[in-house]
C-alpha cells in the first residue's frame, strides 16, 4: 500500500485512474494472449488491492466489504480476469485472517496483504466439479505432519501464485492446507483456452507426495467444508456478484454509445423500442445488482449471520443479469458484437465463465431454494389454510 | 464483560428457536440442522456477533461437535479470557 492513499476515497479514485489509464488501454489485447502484464499486478500492488480488507497491521488498507464490492465492481467494470485473481487471492486472505493461528497470521498475512505471497484457491478435484468433494486429493498423517498428494483444476493464478490453500480428503473428513509453492512436489500446468476471464492465469495444480508440517493446517481439522469453505466462498461470492455488476455496466457503456451512433434510416438505433426495452432492461438489473451487492457487503461490516446466505442471493441473479446483458450486447453491435474489434465477446465470455464459479447457477438455485423452503414452508400454515374456496359448498 | 452460563444457553436456544422454529436439544449437532450445509457457519457467526467473540480455530479443534452444550461452553470460556485480559489492561490504564 502506497503511503499517500489515506482514506476510503482516495482508494477508490486512485483505482479508477488506474483502470482508465493503465488496464483498460491494454486489456483486449492481453485478454486474447491470455497473459496478465506485469504492470497491471504490481499496480495492484501499489494500491493495496490484493486483499484491501486486511487491517494496517500487516499492512493492508483496512477497507469495509462496502468498499471492497466497490472496488470489484471497478475493477469487473475493466477485466474480469483480473476482478477473478483478486477474488482468488482474498479468498485465501480472509480464510487466513479468520482462520489461522496467530503464528499463521504473523506469517502469511503480511504477504498476502502487499501480494508477494499472491495466492490460489484449489477445490475444485478432477472430476468432483460442484460436488466440491475433495476425494481426488488425499492427506494422510506422517506422525509429526501431514503428505498431500491429488490435482486440482481450475485454478485461478495457478501459473504464478506462491501460495496456495488447497483442500483435501483426510480421515477426519475435509481439511485446508496452506501450501507454499515451492515446496517439493508441487507443480503447475497451465491451462489455456478458455471461453472467459482468460488472463486469470488458469491452472491444473499437482501434489505428488507433498510433505506439510502441522503448521499447515488452517481451520478445524476435518471440517473446513462447513467452515473454511464456507466463509471464504461466501467472499467469493460477493466479490463475483461485484465483478458482475460491472460486467453490466460494461455492457452498459458499450451498447449505449454504440446505439446512440449508430442510424438505421433517420432514426438511432437508441430509438426503437425493441432496443429501448433491452437498454432499460440491463439499466435495472444494474441498479439491483448495486443494491444486491451493498446488501451483502453492509451484513457482513456488521457480521450479520446471514451475510453467507446473502452472498448467494446476490451472486447468483446477477451473474444470470450480466449473461443476459453480455448477450443484448453482442446482439445490439450486430456482427461487430461477434467481431474482436469490440469487447462485447469478450464479456459474453466473461459472463459465462461466472455462472459457473463460486457455485453455477443450478447449485445457487438449489442452495436458495432451500432458503425459501426453509423460511416460507414452515408449519404456521398448513396447505388447507392456502385454499381460497372450497369446491362443492 | 462477563456472561452467565444459564444466560448464554437460553441466548442460544432462544436464537435457534426463532431461527428454526422448533426447540433443539441442548446435544444436537448444529451442523445437522438448517437449511443445508451453510447453517452451521451462520450459527457460528451468529455466537461471535451476539456475544462479541471471535471463535478460533482451536477451540473447535476441542470440541466433538458444535452442539448448543459445547458452545455454551466456548462462549463462557473465551468470555473469561477476555475478562481476564481486560483485568490486566485496566491495571495499566
Amino acid at each position: 500500500m502506497t503511503a499517500t492513499l489515506h482514506t476510503t476515497t482516495d482508494i477508490v479514485e486512485a483505482t479508477a485512474a488506474f483502470l482508465a489509464d493503465a488496464v483498460r488501454p491494454q486489456v483486449d489485447q492481453y485478454t486474447r494472449n491470455e497473459q496478465m502484464p506485469d504492470d497491471v499486478l504490481s499496480g495492484v500492488t501499489k494500491l493495496g488491492l490484493w486483499a484491501p480488507f486486511l487491517p494496517t497491521s500487516v499492512g493492508g488498507p483496512g477497507v469495509s466489504w462496502v468498499t471492497f464490492g466497490q472496488l470489484h465492481m471497478a475493477i469487473g467494470r475493466v477485466d474480469s480476469s483480473l476482478r477473478s485473481i483478486l477474488t482468488a487471492h482474498s479468498l485465501v486472505a480472509e480464510s487466513v485472517r479468520r482462520w489461522g493461528t496467530a503464528a499463521q497470521k504473523e506469517r502469511w498475512l503480511p504477504g498476502l496483504a502487499s501480494g508477494e505471497q499472491m495466492a490460489s484457491f484449489c477445490l475444485t478435484g478432477n472430476e468432483s466439479g460442484s460436488a466440491s468433494s475433495v476425494n481426488d486429493t488425499h492427506a494422510t498423517s506422517d506422525g509429526e505432519g501431514w503428505v498431500l498428494s491429488g490435482t486440482k483444476k481450475w485454478t485461478t493464478s495457478a501459473q504464478r501464485s506462491r501460495l496456495i490453500l488447497v483442500f483435501a480428503d483426510t480421515p477426519a473428513g475435509m481439511t485446508a492446507f496452506l501450501v507454499p509453492r515451492d515446496t517439493p512436489g508441487v507443480s503447475a500446468t497451465p491451462t489455456s483456452g478458455m471461453c472467459g476471464a482468460r488472463a486469470n492465469l488458469l491452472g491444473e495444480m499437482h501434489f505428488d507426495q507433498v510433505h506439510l508440517g502441522p503448521e499447515a493446517v488452517l481451520g478445524p481439522v476435518g471440517r473446513a467444508k462447513a467452515y473454511v469453505m464456507t466463509s471464504a466462498l461466501g467472499v467469493g461470492r460477493l466479490s463475483v456478484a461485484a465483478g458482475c455488476v460491472g460486467i453490466i455496466e460494461a455492457c452498459l457503456d458499450l451498447v449505449v454509445s454504440y446505439t446512440k451512433s449508430r442510424l438505421v434510416g433517420n432514426d438511432r438505433l437508441l430509438d426503437k423500442q425493441l432496443v429501448r426495452r433491452k437498454v432499460s432492461d440491463m439499466y435495472c438489473a444494474r441498479r439491483t445488482g448495486v443494491l444486491l451487492v451493498e446488501h451483502a457487503a453492509h451484513l457482513r461490516d456488521r457480521r450479520a449471520s446471514r451475510a453467507i446466505e446473502e452472498s448467494w442471493i446476490a451472486k447468483y441473479p446477477i451473474s444470470e443479469a450480466a449473461y443476459t446483458a453480455a448477450s443484448h450486447a453482442v446482439e445490439l453491435l450486430g456482427a461487430n458484437g461477434c467481431s474482436s474489434d469490440y469487447p462485447a465477446f469478450r464479456y459474453l465470455g466473461d459472463a459465462a465463465v461466472m455462472r459457473i464459479i463460486e457455485g453455477t447457477s443450478h447449485i445457487q438455485q438449489d442452495i436458495i431454494a432451500d432458503f425459501a423452503e426453509h423460511e416460507f414452508g414452515i408449519s404456521r400454515i398448513g396447505t388447507d389454510d392456502l385454499v381460497v374456496e372450497r369446491g362443492g359448498r | 464483560m462477563s456472561v452467565v452460563r444459564d444466560e448464554v444457553r437460553s441466548d442460544i436456544h432462544a436464537w435457534l428457536k426463532a431461527r428454526l422454529d422448533q426447540t433443539i436439544s441442548d446435544d444436537a449437532d448444529i451442523a445437522q440442522l438448517g437449511a443445508n450445509s451453510l447453517f452451521a457457519m451462520e450459527f457460528l457467526v451468529e455466537l461471535e456477533n451476539r456475544f462479541e467473540i471471535e471463535i478460533p480455530t482451536d477451540a473447535l479443534d476441542q470440541i466433538d461437535a458444535i452442539t448448543v452444550n459445547s458452545m455454551t461452553d466456548v462462549v463462557c470460556r473465551l468470555h473469561s479470557e477476555i475478562a481476564h485480559t481486560a483485568g490486566t489492561r485496566s491495571g495499566e490504564l
